[in-house]
């Protein structure tokens, strides 16, 4: 597909054939996923260290923040209700009801920290704890990946439509959930937390690493899969999302970052550790966004 | 039964009768079209050429709206046409991201009361009476004529006769010997989703 100068078309609503952006899904949908990826982030990392507060802060990222945008962006919010009725083939039906379950799970797990229901002590061992640590962590899990599930199942846009997008989401997720752990025990909000912060700085950098080796096999596979996801990499590359991406996505939420928390390494300054939270997750924001905003539809004249 | 297109690309002038009669008989509002004519320059001065593609709601037989639909609004009748049930439509838009077509739209309430030339004449008040605003809107393949016997309104109005509405199934049908002989193809084959409307090239 070439226009009159060689260059593919990319077209609006007119009435010419070319390729075509989506233009539906965008600030609401991008905010509900990233706040549904680092809130399921922080709650799997909270279960592995047993960070109870911090597990309920994700908890409430997810049910609040994820939930209310996604609310606020439904065309009638009143039905939500009826989102859950199609498990067997939407993802987003599916993704509606890992998120209930994440959130009634994942409230019993951490209950104990929540004012009023201190009595609601989940005994370590017993069926019962196992029971609901199992189920809040594989809800977490599902809604952690939801989003390149959700984008990935579709064969309409090939820039979405890979496998490698619920990879790189989740390891957005879990990298989101890193660092605000990292920063809740710097600011103290850990109590007696034994945790090795040495350890989870390290697995910072190797999550921010694989985030940038992903993203590049992403682009790649993209630029040699077919014309129109190429399209799409270009438009990241070197179109009107270039500088959203280039200086949000990489040099904001991955070199800047990493360039912060080598500063912390060797300053230990808790303020360039609240640079490296904003910083990478600006990065993952910027990123989830121009994802979005960059699929474009195969036009008809393509063959 | 199965209810199906084809349509003739070497007669289509892309006049867009097709698209105002449909809009004459569902009544859309500014910027929504179930159908239309897409332009297409190919070539290079003074090589160029210009040819027009219909486009329309496909009817999938393995449609991916269908599949991504969270409420089951976007629903398949036994006649293969593929209906948004505006009752329990929640807005959410994954089937317009997920047709590979771009042939849905997502209806914001302002279209419905804006009207063409300001404010809602009488016809678009009649026909505005039972759609509904925040939700997905398609072609039905005017099922409401199809059910009394009709052929869609594109169908009747195109002035060419380049588009062909029948029974897919029906080998014996018009609309199915065409698509056998002219060796009619589905558009955007390869995301494997069986389009109802098939093009003669």
């Amino acid at each position: 597909m070439k226009n009159l100068d060689g260059k593919p078309s990319i077209v609006g609503d007119e009435l010419v054939d070319g390729f075509r952006f989506q233009t539906e899904w965008a600030w609401l949908i991008a905010i509900a996923f990233f706040l549904g990826g680092i809130g399921a982030g922080l709650f799997l990392v909270s279960v592995f260290f047993k960070f109870k507060l911090a597990a309920l802060l994700g908890l409430l990222i997810v049910a609040f923040g994820k939930g209310g945008a996604h609310l606020l962006y439904l065309g009638h919010p009143l039905r939500a209700w009826r989102v859950i009725l199609k498990p067997g083939s939407s993802w987003i039906s599916r993704g509606m009801i890992a998120t209930v379950i994440f959130t009634f799970f994942g409230f019993l797990w951490c209950a104990e920290v929540v004012p009023g229901f201190g009595w609601l002590v989940l005994k370590e061992g017993t069926f019962a704890g196992g029971l609901v640590t199992s189920l809040a962590v594989i809800s977490a899990l599902i809604v952690g990946i939801y989003d390149g599930l959700v984008m990935s199942s579709s064969p309409s846009l090939p820039f979405w439509n890979t496998a490698l997008l619920p990879m790189f989401g989740f390891n957005e997720a879990f990298l989101g959930g890193v660092t605000l752990t990292i920063l809740l025990i710097h600011f103290g909000i850990g109590g007696n937390l034994s945790v090795n912060l040495n350890i989870l700085e390290l697995v910072e950098v190797g999550l921010l690493l694989l985030n940038l080796l992903l993203l590049i096999v992403y682009l790649m596979t993209m630029f040699t899969s077919n014309l129109t996801s190429k399209v799409s990499a270009l438009l990241l590359l070197k179109g009107k999302y270039a500088p959203y991406f280039l200086g949000g996505g990489i040099f904001t939420g991955a070199i800047l970052t990493l360039l912060l928390i080598f500063y912390f390494y060797f300053t230990h300054q808790v303020l360039a550790l609240a640079g490296v939270a904003l910083a990478s997750l600006l990065g993952d924001f910027v990123v989830r966004f121009t994802f979005l905003k960059v699929g474009v539809y195969t036009p008809l004249s393509y063959r | 039964m199965r209810y199906g297109m084809a349509i003739d690309l070497k007669r289509c002038i892309g006049c867009n009768a097709c698209t105002i009669a449909c809009k004459q008989e569902n009544g859309t509002p500014e910027g929504i079209f179930f159908t239309k004519t897409l332009a297409n320059e190919v070539g290079k001065y003074p090589y160029v050429k210009r040819t027009y593609t219909p486009v329309l709601c496909n009817h999938c037989s393995d449609a991916p709206c269908l599949k991504v639909c969270p409420t089951g609004a976007t629903h398949k009748r036994n006649d293969g046409i593929i209906m948004v049930d505006q009752d329990k439509c929640v807005g959410c838009r994954a089937c317009y991201v997920a047709c590979p077509y771009k042939n849905r739209y997502y209806m914001p309430i302002s279209l419905l009361k804006k009207g063409y030339y300001g404010g809602l004449n009488p016809f678009e008040e009649k026909k505005h009476e039972n759609m509904q605003g925040e939700v997905a809107v398609k072609c039905s393949f005017c099922f409401q004529r199809v059910d009394e016997g009709l052929e869609p309104a594109c169908v009747v109005t195109c002035i060419a006769g380049a588009r062909i509405f029948g029974n897919l199934d029906d080998p014996a049908s018009e609309v199915s010997k065409l698509i056998r002989l002219r060796n009619g193809r589905q558009p955007l084959a390869e995301r494997n989703t069986d389009p109802s409307v098939y093009y003669l090239e």
